[in-house]
This record gives C-alpha cells, sequence and structure tokens, in this order.
C-alpha cells in the first residue's frame, strides 16, 4: 500500500530584492545611530570634563577666598590631571592688593568716595583644560577677597 | 460573500508590523538618550552660570564688608549717609554711580549702583553712651545700622549669555553690630602689642587673646575657653580653669574694630580736602577705646562721659583739697592722691562718673563694708572713673591704685598714659586691702599702655589678708598684666546684672552681611 503524502504547498516568502533593501535599510540606521553615538559620546565625555573643570575652578576660587596662608598645593580639593588627554592646569594671576588709587572721580565717577575697591585683594583664578586632544579651554573666575587683616 | 486574504499575505504583513514596532521602539529610546546626551550637555553651560554667579556674589559680599568696614565702622558721630557720606561732612555720594572698579579687566565696571537708597546713620564704632545694646533687624540704631545693598552681580565680572541667562540681581543687608566683650562673656581681653599674662589667675569665661604669638612663658592664665583670631601663630599655651590642656576654639573670626587709630583719609579718601572728618578703625586687634582725642574725639569713654554735665572732671595737678567729698571723690593736688568712695551710702548722693586728667600719683578706690556692701552698693547705678595721663604734662605718674574693702557697685576703671615711652614706668601696682580672705570687686578694668601688677596686702592692723579676690567684670588691656602667685588666686567672674554697665562700657564693633535675595 502506497503512503499517501499530503501536497506540498510552497509557503510564501519575501523575495531577496525585498530582504536586501531591508537590510540596506537597518545598516544606513545602524550606522547612522553609531555615529551619532560617537558624537554623542564625545559630548559627554566633554561635557564631563567641563563640569569638573568649573566645579575645580570655582573650588579653586573659594579656597583662594578662604585664604589660607599657602595656596594652592595642599588646600585643593583635587589634583588637575596633566597627561595628553584629559589635560587640566590652573593658574592664579597676580594676587592685586592694589597700592595704587582708583580714583574713581579722576575716573569720571561721581562723587562717591565710597568703595575704594584697593583695599581688597582681587585675582583671576583661570582653569585650562581639554575638550579633545590636542585642543585646550579656559574658564576664568575674577574673585575678591577682604585683605589679611579684615578676613 | 467575503474576499479572503490569502494566508501568506497576512503572514507578511504581520511580519512586517513587529518589524516597524520595533524599528519605532528602538527609534524612540534612541533618540531619548539622545536628547538626554543634550541635555546634559546644557546642564554643564548652566553648571558654569550659576558657579560664576554663585562667585560674583560672594564678590559682592566682599565689596560690601570692605565698604563698610572702610567707611561706615569709621563714622564719627551721627552724620546722615542721606546727605554725605560718614563722616565726610556732607560730602554727596549718596547720589551717584560711580565706577570703581575703571581699568581693571576684572570688573565690568559700567557702574556701581546707586547708593540713593541708604538712608539712617552711621554708627559709632567704639564707644557709645546711651541706647541698649541689643539688636533688632528693624530700627536698632545706635547698636546696629543696617544697609541694603543692590549689588548687581552682573557688574561683578559676569560674562555669561545675556539671552541664555539674563541679567540678575543679588541683593544683601548688612548689618552694624556692637557689643561691650565683658559683659558678653570675654571677661579677659587681651590686645596687642603686649598683653602678657603672668601669676595665679583663674577666668571663669572666655580669654580672647589677640596676640598669642607670645613666648608660652607670657600667658599662664586658666580660663573656660580660649579663642583667637588666628591671624598669628599660637605659640602661648591655654590651660582650662583645672590647669589642663584646652582646646583653642578655631571658629572664624570676622573683623571687629576696637578703636580709630590712622590717620584720617592718608591713602583712602581722593578728595581729602572735602572729607576730613573720618577715620580708619583698625581690625589687627589693637586697642583705643579710652581717650581717643587724637584720631577720633567723639568717640571715646572719656569724651562721652566728659560730655554729661553730671560727671564730675578734676585734674590731680590743680585741684587742691576736697573736690566732692561729699559724694565721694577727694583729690589732693599737693600730693596726687584721689581717693573715691562708690558708694557712701543711703544718705548720701550717688558719685557721678568722674574723670581725671593728669597729676595723681595714687589712687584709692574704698569699697564698702557692712549693710552698705551688701544691701545698699549692689542696686546704685554703674558709674564710670576714667583717668588720662599725658606723660608730657608734669612729671607725676600714677604708680599706685588700691582697692580697698570690697565694692559692689557696678564700676568702669579706664587708665590710660598716652605713650608708652620708656622714659617712665608705666606700670600701676594694684593693692587689694581687704578685711576679708576673699574679696569681691565689681569691677571692669580697661587699660591702655599701663601694666598692672596686682599684689595682695597682708598686715595685722589694718587687717588685709586677701588671698582670693573675686573680680566681677572683667579686664581689658593691651599691655602686661602680673598676677599674684599661688597660693593665691585673682577670679574673673561673668557680671550678670548689666544694667548700667550696658551704658558705659566701650563696645567692640562689626559688619555682617545677609544675602537676602536670590541667588
Amino acid at each position: 500500500m502506497k503512503s499517501r503524502r499530503p501536497a506540498c504547498t510552497p509557503s510564501p516568502a519575501y523575495t531577496l530584492v525585498e530582504i536586501l533593501v531591508a537590510m540596506s535599510i537597518v545598516a544606513l540606521a545602524i550606522g547612522a545611530a553609531s555615529q551619532l553615538s560617537l558624537t554623542q559620546s564625545v559630548a559627554e565625555d566633554v561635557t564631563q570634563k567641563k563640569s569638573f573643570a568649573v566645579n575645580y575652578a570655582e573650588n579653586l576660587a573659594r579656597i583662594w577666598q578662604l585664604a589660607p596662608r599657602d595656596l594652592p598645593g595642599a588646600y585643593l580639593l583635587a589634583q588637575p590631571n596633566s597627561d595628553a588627554v584629559s589635560f587640566m592646569s590652573h593658574y592664579f594671576d597676580s594676587n592685586l592688593s592694589t597700592s595704587t588709587v582708583d580714583n574713581p572721580a579722576a575716573l569720571g565717577g561721581g562723587g562717591d568716595y565710597g568703595f575704594d575697591a584697593y583695599t581688597v585683594d582681587r585675582t583671576n583664578v583661570r582653569v585650562t583644560w581639554s575638550p579633545a586632544p590636542g585642543t585646550t579651554s579656559n574658564i576664568d573666575f575674577p574673585a575678591l577677597r577682604l585683605q589679611p587683616a579684615r578676613r | 460573500m467575503h474576499a479572503t486574504v490569502p494566508r501568506s499575505a497576512r503572514r507578511r504583513g504581520g511580519a512586517l508590523i513587529l518589524a516597524l514596532l520595533f524599528i519605532g521602539v528602538v527609534s524612540a529610546g534612541f533618540a531619548s538618550w539622545a536628547l538626554l546626551i543634550q541635555q546634559r550637555a546644557g546642564v554643564s553651560d548652566l553648571e558654569e552660570h550659576q558657579a560664576r554667579k554663585r562667585l560674583a556674589a560672594a564678590n559682592s559680599e566682599i565689596m560690601v564688608r570692605d565698604y563698610m568696614l572702610t567707611r561706615v565702622l569709621a563714622a564719627n558721630g551721627d552724620d546722615t549717609l542721606d546727605g554725605g557720606a560718614p563722616g565726610s561732612n556732607g560730602a554727596s555720594w549718596s547720589t551717584s554711580t560711580t565706577a570703581v572698579w575703571k581699568g581693571s579687566t576684572l570688573i565690568d565696571d559700567t557702574y556701581w549702583p546707586s547708593t540713593t537708597g541708604w538712608r539712617g546713620y552711621a554708627l559709632d564704632s567704639i564707644s557709645w553712651i546711651g541706647g541698649i545694646n541689643g539688636f533688632s533687624p528693624t530700627y536698632d540704631y545706635p547698636y546696629s545700622k543696617t544697609l541694603t545693598f543692590n549689588a548687581n552681580y552682573k557688574q561683578l565680572s559676569f560674562a555669561g549669555s545675556a539671552q541664555e541667562f539674563p541679567d540678575d540681581a543679588t541683593t544683601y543687608r548688612a548689618y552694624l553690630r556692637s557689643t561691650s566683650p565683658i559683659l558678653g562673656g570675654d571677661m579677659l581681653v587681651l590686645h596687642r602689642p603686649n598683653p602678657a599674662v603672668t601669676g595665679n589667675v583663674a577666668v571663669q569665661g572666655r580669654v580672647v587673646h589677640f596676640a598669642p604669638n607670645l613666648a608660652a612663658s607670657a600667658y599662664t592664665a586658666r580660663s573656660q575657653r580660649f579663642t583667637s583670631p588666628g591671624q598669628v601663630a599660637l605659640t602661648v599655651v591655654p590651660a582650662s580653669i583645672a590647669g589642663g590642656s584646652l582646646l583653642v576654639s578655631n571658629l572664624p573670626w570676622t573683623a571687629v574694630s576696637s578703636g580709630n587709630f590712622s590717620n584720617p583719609n592718608i591713602g583712602i579718601d581722593p578728595n581729602p580736602a572735602i572729607s576730613t572728618d573720618w577715620r580708619l578703625p583698625d581690625y589687627s586687634g589693637l586697642l583705643n577705646v579710652i581717650d581717643a582725642s587724637s584720631t577720633n574725639a567723639s568717640n571715646s569713654l572719656k569724651s562721652e562721659v566728659s560730655a554729661n554735665t553730671s560727671t564730675i572732671q578734676a585734674t590731680g595737678t590743680t585741684d587742691t583739697l576736697t573736690f566732692d567729698s561729699s559724694r565721694g571723690l577727694t583729690v589732693i593736688g599737693s600730693t596726687g592722691v584721689a581717693t573715691i568712695s562708690p558708694c557712701l551710702g543711703s544718705s548720701t548722693v550717688d558719685l557721678p562718673n568722674v574723670v581725671i586728667s593728669n597729676g595723681l600719683t595714687e589712687m584709692i578706690i574704698d569699697g564698702q563694708t557692712g549693710s552698705n556692701l551688701t544691701s545698699y552698693a549692689p542696686f546704685r547705678p554703674a558709674f564710670a572713673v576714667v583717668y588720662t595721663q599725658d606723660a608730657t604734662v608734669t612729671g607725676r605718674n600714677l604708680t599706685t591704685i588700691r582697692l580697698r574693702n570690697q565694692n559692689r557697685r557696678a564700676m568702669i576703671l579706664a587708665l590710660k598714659k598716652a605713650t608708652r615711652s620708656p622714659a617712665i614706668d608705666h606700670t600701676i601696682n594694684v593693692i587689694v586691702e581687704s578685711p576679708v580672705t576673699d574679696p569681691t570687686w565689681r569691677l571692669i578694668i580697661i587699660a591702655e599702655n599701663v601694666p598692672l601688677n596686682i599684689t595682695y596686702a597682708t598686715s595685722a592692723i589694718p587687717l588685709y589678708q586677701a588671698a582670693t579676690v573675686n573680680l566681677v567684670g572683667g579686664i581689658q588691656t593691651d599691655s602686661p598684666l602680673i598676677f599674684p602667685a599661688s597660693p593665691q588666686l585673682f577670679e574673673i567672674q561673668l557680671e550678670t546684672d548689666t544694667r548700667g554697665l550696658l551704658r558705659l562700657s566701650p563696645r567692640l564693633a562689626w559688619a555682617e552681611t545677609f544675602l537676602t535675595g536670590k541667588l
């Protein structure tokens, strides 16, 4: 007795062209996403570095305003990196305990003799950081503080 | 009859929909991630903005404080801020918007906000007779002074994007405050330059030491607390009441004024020809509160006490015999001996404030005994005795003060010798003559350029036997203090009945700032 096999009906499928088109689209999408991801990762890295630099600069300025005797070495909250990738450095410009008179009247000010600002110390805290290898950017924070006898 | 969709077509459509859904979900997730990263990038800009603003606000506070310390605490009298700068004889500054930082790369010096909103009075920095030594946020003149500064932070170097982060203002309110350190619990206040303390002294309160860099042997006091401004290294060794090690308070200090020192306008005022009447206070711990006639005449204990018409004023050189013995003051000009009785009893009128200028060799302060001591004197009004000695006048030199019996009338004894010239010995020997072993003196001693050598007399006739002297009040000085050696003891205790003393005691003044606006 002959066994009877069911009739073979070919199941429908995508054509090769359809698959190729779909794969191309997916490949393009993945490529674009990868590129965007790379860009975003770089941006995230820059953001992190800048965030760190801002905090670092603010800390420096605040510490300078608190005016410990020895600045900046022992009082820094973190040491800057100096490698080529995450380069960061800082400096204080000269602490101006100005002895010359900023004469408001002579400089066109009114009759207000007050706020003779030369009685305060001032500095500019600059933190140099590296958004990308080979490039640098500066953050400048000007800061004032009272002279020693008035702190 | 319905048209039948082939099964194969349904399968393909379903797969396509699933693929689209998958792609949609993935795209949405990816877009969210990208947006998040972008926002994080924006956060760093915001962080920088906030940091700049915080620093600008701090810079504003520095400017406000410096202005207060330079100009307002230096005020001499009640010059109105409305009509002129403090003590500047009406120089008009109240309506200007002055560029202060002109030429500086630090500051956008477009202008400093107008000061037209400032009203009221300047504050005397040292002593003031009258008022209450209290504090009210609304009206506390003459012991506090409120100024509101509109310190616009953008003018203090903020350089962010004006569109993204628009301009803003930071408002500070500044207070000038003052209080008597001794009545506040600083019962031994040691000012520069040479406040060496030796002998056996116990301070039941705080010691404030402006010159803690003296040799360790130059400080033997024991106290409950010890504090120092921290501008100089600590080399003295504070001790507790029990004699053990005492941890130094490291709380931050603020700049306090204990007198005006600098000549007027030197290096400060751009137009001294107009404003010639304000002085620069000292914030380094010097003391000049008794007679600041050369630097701030109206702002000293002597000038304020002298302004009261009831004050008895005498000179030890010319006033002979009795001056006002019925009230408790005798000055013998021929010998330079003055006897002061703080409280003679209920049958006499109270001794008022006394100012003696020059010519004394000896001062006897005769306290009370019996019921006068216990039941009457403690309730009489406080008074002050001020002795100032110009070293160039007569050659007489006050060398002895006798504290006889006990005293429970609140009293201030202010002693000043004009110079620290080595030509004369500035030391005054303070001799306690008490019939009891532990006499109590309600007394605040302020000594400028006057070292005090405190000893206890012991004798059988008359009977003097002090072993422990209790000083209810305190000592404020810039000169050495020598106390008796153990087993004798000098103990300083807090004066808690401050009613009259509040009006008489010289005070320290300082500035406080409060951030009252948003940041």
